[in-house]
């Protein structure tokens, strides 16, 4: 609602430049926001989950029970259950009403990165360190584990794409590639439909979330896929690899029947061809217009391009420490992310300047000196009453509305979960984590 | 500064202190049957053939009479789950009463001086208050036990808020400060330099993202919760001190009252007051007006009369007058979803009203 009042020019700004908070309560692996982004989830590389209120940056929920450290969040869509994967090869759905376990899966092998269907917090897909990509689905109480295809799927791989049709192996040696290769990530599409896994050796299967077939697999490059994001609106995806480089891509209409015809085709590569940079996270931005980036080893920063020409636009310097995991605000230009040495958390935001106008009813704000008219009644002396009650009988001309809500813009318009407010219990308190 | 010190008389922080408590009353023996009542006169006004008005009259009887606090009630609030009334008073106790049956449930005390303020958080678990000793306090309504005290104020505390999560207060002072708080860890997360004049009132927009807030030096404010910069600011034509704001239901507009004797209805994105509703007496005290939306649509305010007025929303008509306490009413509140009405004042009683 803030929005209808604030100053148009500063709400244009669609990337922040100043760093406006340092969060250190332990030392923080990776993050995640909420849709509504009211919150902030922090996991902990002693295994421990924070959230923090983004009102107040002060932790809302603190949430034990793995051991090892935290390697991937994920938040269900009303911003009630959160899902945390860990290295201690299991995955927590936690209730953060009263911050208890709803339901422990333990896995045979550490976790990747473990998501929540878009749609439902009892299914999530999790990548497991050299084992199968695992559909986990508790709908009906009991947790049933579908092992999804490592391997490409022969049959669509020599399609006839352009971007196939240079990289695509001869089919005699695929066979041994797909024996070879791992899974690394997996993530739902925006509907929830299908599964986008990337593998070791570059490949990109898509599988259908229902019967857990691969539909359509594509060689994107010859190394390690280690990301896959999808922007908010699902129309596009980017993949990070380690040949260096991060991939755009259309996201293909999904619901168009042959999964042989989707386009894929790579609208922009972003990379440092100068410093020949690996990229340690990526993420797009709210809308889709930015994608940004952290910088592995020695150089500490963060790469903004913007998607529609595929230009570098901003690199925001951290201070001192490598940038391990960079979140996008879901609705606002504001940017947290995690160093890799002390896990302190960043945040990086517009700071907009009081607007003088706002400061008295007939202040406005001009660009240059503009001379003063005055009205021709400006100096008319009008009876008090009289004027008095011409006041009144305009009013009578408004009809006004009380009751009715109408979701203004930029409103969050879905209905998202409060984290209730515990003062009865004593702070728990983090001590900077200095420890090596 | 000394006129300020001069206008603070006028205002109900003070109220207690000039009381005069003619009625010997002891927490608990609060209810009273309606047959006993001195006072049940009530008179209809101007419902002759109002065809502009979308919405029925009011037809509001008294339903019982809270007796209690030994001094002038300075708020009175239901719960957001419409199941408690809490007041606050000058003797510096809160109480809370069942809403249903009127029964007194148990009185609150910590603060050093009078109460000016309460509010509950939306879980209706919390309360907040505002006191003449500085501090705002949070309490556990199951247990009266204190949470936090709000410390930083460097005078009386006027008006206190919570935000729509229960995350965040915000309070109001005579120091002509806003302060935003975390609940949680009970420290002042901004201070935000408001007025001119002490503030009188402030609430949250039903998002939580704006805070408005009015004072004695004629000024109402919006300002943004995460950043703590005003957004928009409307002053009364003839300047003069308003006491009370509050967003509407749906959060376009404001209710603002001012010490003119008027309630005004504001559209502040266009910055321009749409409605004033006037026929009741306000000249003195910090009075709370309120909105009545469960039943038709009407704006509901104290008088120093005595009174409590209903005025139709859209045609500024004054619907019902229902009386009459025995002194200035300070404070209505009306219950979430039902038919129900509080109103309290300077007599130490609340008066508990309901739809015929």
């Amino acid at each position: 609602m803030n929005l209808l009042l604030t100053d148009p020019f500063s709400l244009s700004q669609d990337y922040p430049e100043n760093l406006t908070h340092i969060l250190n309560y332990g030392r923080s692996t990776c993050l995640k926001f909420n849709r509504k982004g009211d919150y902030l989830a922090s996991g902990l590389f002693d295994g421990s989950v924070i959230v923090f209120d983004f009102d107040t940056y002060g932790i809302a929920r603190v949430l034990r029970g793995h051991t090892r450290p935290i390697t991937s969040l994920s938040w269900s869509r009303d911003g009630r259950y959160l899902l945390s994967g860990s290295r201690d090869w299991l995955c927590i759905l936690w209730d953060l009403k009263d911050g208890k376990r709803v339901k422990t899966v333990r896995f045979e092998a550490p976790i990747w990165g473990a998501e929540l269907h878009p749609y439902s917090h009892q299914i999530f897909v999790v990548s497991l360190f050299e084992d199968a990509p695992t559909l986990v689905d508790f709908t009906d109480g009991t947790i049933r584990k579908h092992l999804l295809n490592d391997v490409a799927f022969a049959k669509t791989s020599s399609g006839d794409d352009e971007e196939n049709a240079s990289g695509s192996p001869s089919p005699e040696n695929q066979q041994e590639v797909q024996e070879k290769q791992s899974t690394l990530v997996a993530t739902f599409t925006t509907s929830g439909q299908y599964i986008f896994t990337g593998t070791s050796k570059g490949w990109l299967n898509i599988i259908d979330s229902e019967s857990f077939q691969t539909v359509r697999s594509e060689r994107i490059t010859t190394s390690n896929i280690k990301h896959i994001a999808f922007s908010s609106s699902g129309k596009q995806f980017i993949i990070n690899s380690s040949d260096r480089t991060i991939r755009l891509f259309n996201t293909p209409d999904l619901s168009y029947t042959d999964p042989n015809n989707w386009e894929l085709s790579v609208i922009h590569r972003f990379q440092d061809v100068v410093n020949r940079l690996q990229w340690n996270s990526i993420t797009f931005n709210s809308n889709g217009d930015y994608v940004l980036a952290s910088t592995y080893q020695d150089q500490h920063d963060i790469y903004i391009w913007e998607t529609e020409v595929g230009s570098l636009v901003k690199i925001i310097e951290a201070p001192r420490e490598e940038i391990v995991d960079v979140q996008w605000h879901p609705n606002r230009p504001l940017i947290a992310a995690t160093g890799l040495d002390k896990g302190t958390i960043y945040v990086w935001a517009t700071v907009t300047p009081q607007q003088w106008s706002a400061l008295a009813p007939d202040f406005v704000e001009v660009d240059e000196n503009v001379e003063y008219e005055e009205r021709e009644d400006e100096f008319d002396v009008i009876p008090d009453e009289i004027a008095n009650k011409r006041r009144l009988d305009q009013e009578d001309e408004d009809d006004v509305d009380v009751v009715t809500i109408e979701r203004v813009r930029g409103e969050f318009s879905d209905e998202s979960f409060v984290i209730p407010v515990i003062l009865d219990e004593e702070e728990e308190t983090f001590e900077d984590s200095d420890s090596d | 500064m000394e006129m300020d010190l001069d206008s603070r008389e006028d205002t109900p922080a003070s109220s207690g202190d000039t009381t005069d408590s003619e009625l010997p009353s002891h927490p608990g023996d609060a209810l009273r049957p309606i047959s006993n009542l001195r006072h049940t006169s009530q008179e209809n006004h101007s419902q002759n053939g109002n065809s502009k008005s979308r919405y029925p009259t009011p037809h509001y009887k008294l339903r019982f009479i809270l007796e209690g606090h030994k001094a002038g009630v300075t708020n009175v609030k239901f719960s957001a789950d419409g199941k408690w009334i809490a007041t606050s008073s000058a003797d510096k106790s809160i109480k809370i009463w069942k809403a249903d049956d009127g029964e007194y449930e148990m009185t609150i005390e910590g603060h050093g001086r009078g109460i000016n303020d309460i509010a509950w958080s939306h879980d209706s678990r919390v309360i907040v208050s505002a006191s003449d000793d500085k501090t705002a306090r949070v309490w556990d309504v199951a247990s009266g036990h204190i949470l936090r005290i709000l410390r930083g104020h460097t005078s009386y505390v006027y008006s206190v808020d919570f935000s729509p999560k229960g995350n965040l207060v915000a309070s109001g002072s005579f120091d002509e400060s806003i302060k935003i708080w975390d609940v949680k860890k009970g420290v002042c997360l901004r201070t935000l330099p408001a007025h001119s004049d002490p503030v009188s009132s402030v609430h949250f927009s039903r998002d939580g993202t704006m805070i408005v807030s009015c004072s004695h030096d004629g000024q109402i404010r919006l300002w943004d919760t995460a950043s703590g910069q005003c957004l928009k600011t409307m002053i009364e034509d003839n300047n003069s001190p308003v006491s009370n704001v509050r967003f509407s239901p749906n959060g376009k507009y404001l209710l603002s009252g001012s010490l003119d004797s008027s309630v005004r209805l504001w559209d502040y994105l266009k910055g321009k007051r749409v409605k004033t509703y006037q026929g009741h007496k306000n000249e003195k005290y910090i009075t709370v007006s309120t909105f009545s939306t469960t039943r038709g649509v009407w704006v509901v305010s104290g008088s120093e009369d005595g009174q409590i007025v209903f005025w139709d929303v859209q045609t500024k008509e004054v619907v019902q007058t229902l009386g009459k306490h025995e002194g200035a009413v300070l404070c209505v509140d009306a219950h979430p979803s039902q038919n129900m009405l509080a109103s309290a004042g300077m007599d130490n009683l609340v008066r508990v009203w309901i739809e015929q």
